[in-house]
């Protein structure tokens, strides 16, 4: 049986975001209109900041969205800042997000793009 | 400590219901003991769903030693069909240490003791 072949992104890195549950959607949503192509999100629960914040602490939501969105390493940066600003992560008690560079990364392409790319 | 060589993380973002089986496969088949399934929800535009559209699904990572990494991305990229569309998506990432995971040895119950 003959071999069949793998196309992989490369360029690509993972964007996670970790945010107080309810508030991903406007993050996705800026993400999108910044250029991503889509998102994942799970739940989670976090600790630690809402220890530190006293009585304040009960203002931090104890449940968490985590946002997975994986971009190409052009896009990276405009769109990071983009979630930034529109999650006000510059805000205590509000998430934390970080970058992760994947070394590649495999999905369906359309074979008209395939195409493209092979000539 | 033990620890594994050149450890890689993958990933994969696969429609509801296909992690738990991956998991199997790769325990079966490969081996491996390090997977772990998450549930989310997940909207993208490559697939036959409507641009935006919020979808079930599962979220799949497995650690491996580096020079076991792209055989078992390349095992995956197949069970899961992958390349397929809706099919979700994979990723590898390079991570910095991974500490070493095995099962405990459980006797298995003879069926006198079970009855």
């Amino acid at each position: 049986m003959p071999q069949r072949e793998i196309t992989v992104l490369t360029d690509v890195s993972l964007i996670t975001c970790v945010v107080q549950r309810g508030v991903a959607d406007p993050i996705i949503q800026a993400a999108r209109e910044a250029g991503a192509q889509g998102a994942t999100v799970n739940f989670a629960r976090g600790m630690g900041v809402r220890e530190r914040l006293g009585v304040l602490g009960v203002a931090v939501e104890v449940e968490k969205e985590v946002i997975h969105i994986v971009v190409s390493s052009e896009q990276v940066d405009r769109i990071f800042e983009k979630m930034y600003l529109a999650g006000n992560l510059d805000t205590p008690g509000m998430g934390i997000m970080y970058i992760t560079p994947l070394e590649k990364a495999a999905t369906y392409i359309p074979p008209e793009i395939l195409n493209r790319f092979s000539k | 400590m033990d620890e594994v060589n050149s450890p890689k993380l993958i990933t994969c973002f696969l429609p509801r219901g296909r992690g738990l089986p991956l998991i199997k496969i790769l325990h079966e088949e490969k081996g491996l003991v390090t997977g772990n399934v998450a549930t989310g929800r997940g909207t993208g535009t490559a697939g036959t769903t409507r641009h935006g559209t919020w979808i079930e699904v599962d979220v799949f990572d497995v650690m491996v030693s580096g020079d076991r990494a792209d055989e078992i991305f390349k095992f995956i990229y197949e069970k899961a069909k992958i390349g397929e569309i809706d099919n979700g998506f994979m990723v590898q990432s390079r991570l910095s240490r991974l500490t070493t995971f095995s099962l405990p040895e459980i006797e298995e119950k003879s069926s006198e003791d079970q009855a």
